[in-house]
């Protein structure tokens, strides 16, 4: 986490080299602005028929509002260097090895991975079958837990989000290749 | 009043109110305690298990969550120095050094006990208040109510740490955000990509679920967790000694908790920093806060807890949140077909009543669940979270679903954990961004109202409401006057010096100074210790 620099009055730090991921986050935010202000010129400022507030109006001063943030905060941050509390800086992990922080980053890249293609294959496969599939593979595959466990967990999701959410709630949820509606009409 | 309460807990007490609010406060103060889930995650996964519930018994239990999760993020800042909640960060300063010197009962007892009492002061204040602030409310229009907005945008940009640039640009992005969908005056569909799922707006509650739970969950993936330590009941007893120095504290935290409580967008977290800056500078004990000093636990958990109680103030009168988990609960009202506002305590006199007397009952049956369970509950920690984390990553999608039965829901949660993920780890505060997005639409219907009513003119109305000028007044004070006390503050320092080398008696410049501008600490010419504690790295989901 980014703090102000010891000793530093008010929260800013004497002058120091740009940070990639500072710059990157307020090239983000202004880009967002640019994108947004430049799309509200597809909706009128006013509405037609009585002059009112219309839907272009609010996105147009936020979006520009944004945009010039953004680009203050990236010229201050190339100025300056200031580090400010929440400013998009990432603090050097130097209590990891360079072992842990790859294990740690091809974790994560893993998890979020997975999440993608849950997401993707629930219309096919149904939305528990994949979600047991999931935690099958993570706490096999990924933390590389005992069999039993990881079934028992498997099953245990399962179970309870059947009982909850199909018996209970009687949420319609996603049956995929199990609906057998499907299999009615083969 | 006594009517009002006497309707409310004649609702609030029926068995099946009195058991899901169990189940809430329960369930809260495991969620608090779990790592990765927060009170607004918790809120946010379960608000599609309530759909089937009665309106009221839903809000019970899920109020129940928000209180219970508040202490149970303080068990684990107290026991591993790993805040369940941005606002129990504090609780890690001076709890988690009881706890290494063995101290860890009375930090959880002192902890639930001026919780406890917090709550129930800021709940006879927030019962008394609310109807007045309501009746106020309900001579606003538009204009008042477009004022209301602007000083919630102020408030999360101005609350959001030092940064007040990056505030205000995340303030903004979540505004944007909310725009995508048909607009509320002319029904133009914006930034859809004429995708009909999108004309509805990007749904507050699947957004937050990924920002909070999946966005947290990625987060500590990449963190690691601390080493528990266990507590035991009889470790729980305090001295004399602890209950004297506490009870100046809590009052304090308390007094703290509620101001800033009432202001939108707010949250606990600034409540909580500022009582234990506050502490810093009234309490007798100061010099010791930051080594395991027992005002530096329960001065900012009183603060968290009453401010958590003081924000039902602005989002049941104004419907404007108080903070990221009452964000969450507007959310709820909205899904449950409640619009919280001034009428909402003409209309809805059993809801409104029905639950601020839950909160009482929930607040008792908090005090006995943590005092006696505390180390119970602290044993979840050894639940291993690479177990939990599967189970969360489930939960997230299912309830996400459930809430409108669309994929749209699922990728949305999905999206929005990677960028809750990225927020976290790029330590952006969420709640400027979670608050735009809730007070975005709101800011445009009163926009759209107010340019309505004065046939497309907007200015001449807010400079014709005496009220609207007021809160625009104030909003401006809170963005303008951080910087006019600083600069101000800032000279009279360099002043000082300049004094003290002309020759002046030392003894003398040290009276001129305790006499002097508040905010000088005597003379030394160090900054206020206040504002070292505001200055404090946060975590930024709150």
């Amino acid at each position: 986490m980014s703090g102000p620099a010891p000793g530093a009055p008010g929260g800013e730090a004497a002058p120091t080299r740009a940070r990639p991921s500072v710059l990157a986050t307020h090239a983000v935010l202004a880009g967002i602005g640019g994108l947004f202000f430049l799309g509200s010129f597809s909706y009128p400022w006013t509405t037609v028929e009585d002059g009112t507030v219309g839907p272009g109006a609010l996105p147009r001063v936020a979006g520009l509002a944004l945009l010039l943030i953004g680009l203050a905060m990236l010229h201050r941050e190339l100025r300056a260097g200031t580090v400010l509390e929440g400013d998009g800086h990432v603090e050097e992990e130097s209590e990891r090895t360079d072992g842990e922080r790859r294990a740690v980053h091809r974790k994560l890249i893993v998890v979020s991975a997975a999440l993608v293609v849950t997401a993707t294959l629930i219309p096919f496969l149904g939305m528990l079958p994949t979600l047991a599939a999931l935690t099958l593979f993570l706490t096999i595959g990924v933390e590389r837990l005992r069999w039993p466990v990881a079934l028992g967990a498997s099953l245990g999701v399962l179970v309870v989000c059947y009982l909850l959410f199909v018996v209970l709630l009687r949420v319609p949820l996603p049956l995929g290749v199990f609906d057998p509606a499907l299999w009615g009409a083969v | 009043m006594i009517d009002n309460l006497t309707v409310g807990f004649t609702a609030a007490l029926t068995p099946e109110n009195l058991l899901w609010c169990f189940v809430g406060v329960l369930l809260g103060t495991v969620i608090g305690i779990l790592p990765g889930l927060g009170s607004a995650t918790g809120v946010a996964i379960l608000i599609p298990v309530t759909l089937t519930f009665d309106p009221l018994t839903a809000l019970i239990m899920l109020a129940g969550i928000y209180h219970g999760s508040q202490f149970g993020a303080t068990i684990t800042a107290i026991l591993v120095a790993t805040p369940g909640e941005a606002s129990s960060v504090v609780s890690t300063f001076d709890g988690y050094r009881m706890a290494r010197a063995g101290r860890a009962g009375p930090a959880l007892a002192i902890s639930a006990l001026g919780s406890f009492t917090a709550a129930l002061i800021a709940l006879v204040a927030l019962t008394t208040l609310a109807p007045v602030f309501a009746d106020v409310a309900l001579g606003f229009g538009p204009p008042e109510i477009l004022a209301v907005m602007a000083l919630g945008l102020c408030t999360i940009m101005v609350f959001s740490g030092r940064n007040l640039m990056m505030g205000a640009a995340l303030g903004l992005a979540g505004i944007l955000v909310s725009s995508v969908g048909v607009d509320v005056g002319s029904g133009t569909p914006r930034y859809t990509f004429d995708q009909v799922g999108l004309f509805g707006g990007l749904p507050y509650v699947e957004v937050m679920i990924g920002l909070f739970a999946i966005g947290e969950l990625l987060n500590q993936l990449h963190r690691g967790m601390a080493t528990p330590i266990r507590a035991r009941f009889r470790d729980l007893l305090l001295t004399r000694e602890d209950i004297r120095r506490s009870i100046p504290a809590t009052a304090r935290g308390t007094l703290v908790g509620f101001v800033l409580g009432c202001l939108p967008g707010a949250g606990t977290t600034l409540a909580s920093f500022m009582a234990y800056g506050a502490e810093k500078r009234f309490s007798r004990n100061r010099d010791q806060l930051g080594t395991g000093a027992i005002e530096g636990v329960v001065a900012p958990d009183a603060a968290t807890s009453s401010g958590s109680n003081a924000n039902f103030i602005p989002t049941l009168v104004l419907g404007v949140p108080g903070g990221a988990t009452t964000a969450v609960l507007l959310g709820a009202f909205l899904v449950y077909g409640i619009q919280p506002g001034p009428l909402l305590f003409e209309e809805q006199p059993t809801l409104v009543w029905g639950l601020l007397a839950s909160f009482f009952i929930g607040n008792a049956i908090l005090l006995l669940l943590n005092l006696p369970l505390a180390p119970v509950f602290a044993q979840l920690l050894r639940l291993r979270y690479s177990v939990l984390y599967p189970l969360i990553i489930v939960t997230s999608l299912v309830g996400a679903y459930s809430v409108k039965n669309s994929m749209l829901s699922v990728w949305i949660v999905v999206v929005f954990g990677f960028v809750g993920y990225a927020m976290k780890r790029l330590n952006l505060p969420v709640a400027p961004f979670v608050l735009g997005l809730v007070i975005g639409p709101l800011f445009e219907t009163a926009l759209v109202q107010t340019s309505a009513l004065g046939e497309g003119e907007i200015l001449p109305l807010l400079a014709s409401s005496g009220p609207a000028l007021t809160i625009l007044g104030v909003a401006l004070a809170l963005v303008v006057g951080p910087a006019a006390v600083r600069a101000v503050r800032s000279r009279t320092r360099a002043h000082r010096p300049a004094e003290a080398s002309g020759g002046t008696d030392r003894g003398a410049q040290a009276a001129t100074d305790r006499t002097g501008p508040e905010g000088t600490d005597g003379g030394t010419g160090r900054a206020p210790e206040g504002e070292e504690v505001l200055d404090t790295p946060r975590r930024p989901d709150d």
